[in-house]
């Protein structure tokens, strides 16, 4: 069993004065832990030396005995003393342990916002573009290197390869390495920054310049007729989503259909229909619009490739077909390739819908321009490459959050101890790639646990677009074919 | 004569490690002198000790578990924790009536 910690980017809330009172709180915690362990020492003292006193009197017997004295000896019952001293030796060592557990659990709350493992993401980043742009073969051979000792390590480990060790072995030069990589394809200055602004999108580029081809490839194998079908129900019917959490629940309930996208409408009192369109991942089926062409095509760094990709293509039309109008408030949740569609609808500025709120898990968009009106929650996975693909970090404004998990083994299943991470639903006793929407989800439910305020402020702008009741649950189902 | 008595008591005793001791007869004598009363007195020096380290600690530790418990912090995870900053103020109180109880008995036993 896995668990997830998660770190929270964006132009987060949380003031100073609230986390310096935390990291405050912690330390007075940790010398708490550290006080109560010394008077457990104590005791542990206190406990030899009662000992070595009582034998140092062996043929006193009523003190030993720690009878009633006749004869003028003095009477001491030692062996109940070092038993209660024994006790409160464990009290002491108990309530250590657990003051330490709630300081490990403040400084968890207060990395929720850690600035500078952010910062240090985005100097590791610049380094590893740049040693890539310098000595790309060296870079890469030690890339494939590390990888390689990852792989090694879960071969010990499991006792059989695990491509998920290679991966999180590597996680740290994801976005680096596929910068410094798109820079080679997409034929850019090595140092961009010496002949003008810096740029983050070399990853778009690099697609831009493979859409053409991936795009004809895609159509040769899959045709380029698309078929959209109204399908009658989904078992089990997804139910409303009125938060954050249920609409990743309906997401990760929907993956398990086949190329389908879901429509619910919901009604408020004001008489206003407001929509949330739910879109699965890339689909392992031949005919799936949700193909892999597709995310090479929606990566582009031009916004009408994005719109000739069939999948987003499908999911309009599954919108237009829903009866979604123009002035109706529409949210798009997406895991995978499904958030990068929703990241390009709500870039496209001739799009007809007024989409106000996308969520996205595993994802990687941070370089769609979405416009600051439309809120971004993003999940995104530390150990995998999927979320990295895009080679930058997510913008950091209010109304984009970033919700980073980084994987770490199972939390205490009670006690303060079960919210430094959140359990992976499903997840066995084998390592595996996180980019399962088990894995988004308890990167949000951490976030929630450890109360930050800017997941419930997203939490709240989602919930204000569904605050009507469900109304429909529509159902499309994609096909491609000659 | 006293000291001869004592002495013939302690010749009669066996080395501790060999077991359990046996009843030694009551020779009727002065054991003021003994030195469990020495022992005794230094049992009760460091319970005493133990029990003062004990009630410092106590204090300390309820001081800080009351401005942690102050802390601006929502959502599960803080509600846990200010229950379980509770439950260990609760443990405290046990420790603290433990260590009291100990030296009460100390004394008392040390009187006897």
């Amino acid at each position: 069993m896995w668990g997830v910690m998660a770190s929270v980017y964006g132009d987060v809330h949380r003031s100073r004065v609230d986390l310096d009172a935390m990291e405050r709180h912690a330390g007075a915690l940790n010398r708490t832990a550290l006080r109560l362990g010394a008077l457990a020492d104590t005791y542990a003292a206190a406990l030899i030396q009662i000992e070595a006193l009582s034998r140092s009197v062996p043929f006193c017997r009523d003190f030993s005995m720690g009878t009633h004295s006749l004869n003028g000896h003095s009477s001491f019952d030692h062996h109940h003393l070092i038993h209660m001293c024994t006790a409160q030796q464990r009290s002491a060592k108990a309530l250590a342990s657990r003051c330490s557990v709630l300081a490990g659990l403040l400084w968890r709350a207060r990395a929720l916002y850690s600035d500078a493992e952010s910062s240090t993401m985005a100097l590791i980043n610049r380094a590893v573009r740049g040693s890539m742009a310098l000595m790309p073969v060296g870079t890469a051979a030690g890339a494939l290197s590390l990888a390689a000792m990852g792989a090694a390590y879960g071969v010990a480990k499991e006792g059989r390869f695990n491509i998920a060790y290679a991966s999180g072995s590597t996680a740290w030069a994801h976005e680096g390495l596929v910068a410094g990589l798109s820079q080679r394809i997409a034929v850019m200055p090595a140092f961009p920054i010496l002949q003008g602004a810096p740029r983050d999108d070399e990853a778009n580029q690099a697609a831009g310049r493979l859409a053409s081809p991936a795009g004809f490839i895609g159509r040769l194998v899959q045709g380029s007729s698309l078929h959209v079908s109204r399908i009658q129900s989904q078992a089990p019917a997804l139910p409303a989503a009125h938060s954050i959490d249920d609409a990743l629940h309906n997401l990760d309930a929907l993956g398990l259909a086949k190329s389908t996208v879901a429509v619910q409408r919901y009604h408020d009192d004001a008489g206003a229909d407001s929509w949330v369109v739910t879109i699965p991942g890339t689909q392992p089926y031949a005919d799936s619009p949700l193909g892999w062409a597709q995310n090479v095509e929606l990566m582009s760094d031009d916004s009408d490739v994005h719109m000739r990709a069939a999948s987003a293509r499908f999911v309009l039309e599954a919108m237009s077909e829903a009866g979604i109008r123009p002035g109706d408030q529409v949210a798009l949740v997406g895991h995978s390739q499904g958030g990068i569609i929703a990241a390009s609808l709500a870039a496209q500025s001739g799009t007809a819908y007024r989409i106000s709120h996308i969520i996205t898990a595993g994802s990687p968009i941070a370089n769609h321009p979405v416009p600051a009106s439309t809120w971004v929650t993003s999940m995104e996975i530390d150990d995998e490459l999927v979320s990295s693909l895009d080679g930058a970090s997510n913008p950091p404004r209010r109304s984009w959050l970033t919700i980073r998990g980084t994987v770490t083994s199972a939390p205490a299943s009670n006690g303060a101890g079960r919210y430094l991470s959140a359990p992976v639903s499903g997840s066995g006793s084998a390592r595996e790639l996180p980019h399962g929407m088990n894995y988004q989800r308890a990167a949000w439910q951490s976030a929630q646990d450890l109360g930050s305020a800017d997941a419930q402020e997203h939490d709240a702008h989602f919930s204000r677009i569904v605050s009507g009741g469900l109304q429909e649950s529509l159902y499309y189902e994609g096909r491609m074919s000659t | 004569m006293t000291s001869t008595s004592s002495q013939t008591a302690f010749a009669f005793a066996p080395p501790a490690a060999i077991g359990a001791l046996p009843q030694l007869p009551d020779m009727g004598v002065d054991a003021s002198w003994c030195r469990c009363h020495a022992v005794v007195r230094q049992c009760q020096s460091t319970v005493s000790r133990v029990t003062a380290d004990t009630d410092d600690t106590v204090q300390e530790c309820r001081s800080v578990l009351v401005r942690a418990g102050l802390l601006d912090w929502q959502g599960a995870a803080a509600e846990c924790f200010r229950a379980e900053l509770a439950g260990i103020d609760a443990l405290l109180g046990a420790l603290e009536m433990s260590s009291r109880e100990m030296l009460r008995m100390s004394l008392i036993q040390g009187a006897r």
